[in-house]
């Protein structure tokens, strides 16, 4: 009721738009920063994101969750953006995870941490969504089936089947080889 | 325990989703499987990288960028609101003027004076090619005069001002207090269904001049011609007051009709000049979608 109150709002008043995109735009940015590896490249695909959320606001008909509204429109924008710029899909060298973003990490780990998000690059795009939606964005199980509109127990499988070979690659799990 | 139920326990336990009970059921497992406590050991190392990954990343300001752009097409559409009701006030001001003519003086006369009128005052705007069956029977005119405007206060204001001067005779216009608008609606006539033709029609009642209670029909059709620019049109719908306008030319006129080219969409409008009866024809045609009072 209340995210409903908040977009009736933003439709008719300048201020409350303002508002709920200042809300959402936190998301829509680091999603399409982790799902693209690239500051300047999530940079562009949230903006576009963004314009289109403002855009298509008043298609938003509450039967589904806002949040879940704001993340299918985002992963759309990046599937349209990854089908012009296929280097999403197949990292082929280092230079694409962007090392300035991780501020706040210290040099010891920062190259571990970085390895981790090459792994997360190299996935296919539907395991990538999944990983990002859930464990950066944080999204329930439930959350994560109704953005990509697929069932709880696919996303459950992928995600399990993408630890275990994230755990293989990065913490040397003999029994993980896939 | 079986190992491989293990496996889900130990992801299910850092989605935080395992009660108490079953934690207590993998812990027992654990104990006694050394390969599956190092699993949860893995685990447990893999989740708290991933913890690590989620900074919060400094970024350009996104934001601003899109309130700004919102701002930018918000003035636009104000802007092209404004237009387009200048354009309907100007289109309106040519039929009105003609209709409050037929009502005063006989339908000859006018026909005599319009006819007059337009082909001399014609400069040497080029004149669109527009072919419809309505004005097969008009006379082609080799230019129109310049009444152009393109989002141009300025310009809109003086092509109406020209459009006046070029009537010669009284002019209705929109917010003229004796000229009643009674119903606004569009259709697509049967016979030309398989066309991107449609009709408009305005509907008027002139109050306190002519005969009390007069009705005036304005019909306007796009140009069959143009259909790239008027699919959107097509389809009964309600009509509200707005046409596609833009600059506002003109093309052809004829006895019965003059067409109008309105931002590359042409307009046939149905004048006056068709008697009362021709005009009730049109309208019993016409499926009425909206009828105020």
């Amino acid at each position: 009721m209340k995210e409903q109150e908040l977009v009736a709002d933003a439709l008719t008043d300048k201020a409350a738009m303002a508002d709920l995109l200042r809300l959402v735009e936190p998301y829509v940015f680091q999603t399409s920063y982790y799902l693209t590896g690239s500051k300047m490249d999530g940079e562009d695909v949230a903006q576009d994101a963004l314009w289109k959320i403002c855009r298509s606001l008043h298609q938003f008909k509450g039967n589904s969750s806002f949040r879940t509204w704001v993340y299918s429109i985002t992963l759309n924008t990046y599937r349209d953006a990854a089908r012009k710029k296929k280097k999403w899909f197949v990292p082929l060298d280092d230079d694409l995870v962007d090392t300035a973003a991780s501020v706040e990490e210290t040099v010891a780990v920062r190259g571990h941490l970085d390895q981790i998000r090459k792994e997360i690059l190299k996935l296919n795009q539907e395991d990538r969504e999944i990983f990002v939606l859930r464990h950066l964005q944080a999204l329930s199980y439930h959350e994560v089936a109704a953005t990509l509109d697929v069932s709880e127990a696919h996303v459950r499988s992928r995600l399990y089947r993408v630890r275990q070979k994230l755990k293989a690659k990065l913490h040397g799990g003999e029994r993980d080889a896939l | 325990m079986p190992c491989e139920e293990a496996f889900y326990m130990i992801q299910r336990y850092y989605d935080g989703e395992l009660a108490t009970e079953e934690q207590q059921i993998m812990k027992r497992h654990l104990l006694a499987c050394p390969e599956c406590q190092r699993e949860f050991d893995e685990y447990g190392a893999l989740f708290h990288d991933i913890d690590r990954l989620r900074v919060d990343v400094e970024h350009r300001d996104i934001l601003s960028q899109t309130l700004e752009r919102l701002e930018e097409a918000s003035q636009k559409r104000k802007m092209e609101m404004w237009w387009r009701g200048v354009a309907v006030a100007a289109s309106v001001a040519i039929i009105a003027g003609t209709s409050f003519l037929y009502m005063t003086d006989t339908g000859n006369t006018v026909r005599y004076r319009m006819a007059q009128l337009i082909p001399s005052q014609q400069t040497n705007v080029p004149t669109p090619v527009a072919s419809t069956a309505e004005s097969t029977h008009a006379p082609e005119l080799k230019s129109a005069p310049d009444v152009f405007a393109d989002n141009n206060p300025d310009q809109a204001a003086a092509a109406i001002l020209k459009i006046r001067k070029l009537a010669a005779f009284p002019l209705l216009e929109l917010q003229d207090d004796s000229l009643k608008l009674v119903s606004t609606s569009m259709f697509s006539p049967e016979y030309s269904r398989h066309l991107a033709y449609q009709m408009v029609e305005l509907d008027y009642v002139v109050q306190g001049k002519g005969e009390k209670g007069d009705v005036i029909h304005f019909l306007a059709t796009p140009d069959n011609s143009q259909r790239v620019h008027s699919t959107y049109n097509l389809g009964v719908y309600t009509f509200n007051g707005e046409v596609e306008a833009g600059p506002f030319r003109w093309a052809r006129v004829g006895e019965h009709a003059l067409t109008a080219e309105l931002n590359g969409v042409f307009y046939q409008l149905f004048s006056p000049f068709l008697t009362t009866d021709e005009l009730a024809g049109h309208a019993a045609k016409i499926k009425r979608v909206q009828k105020a009072n």
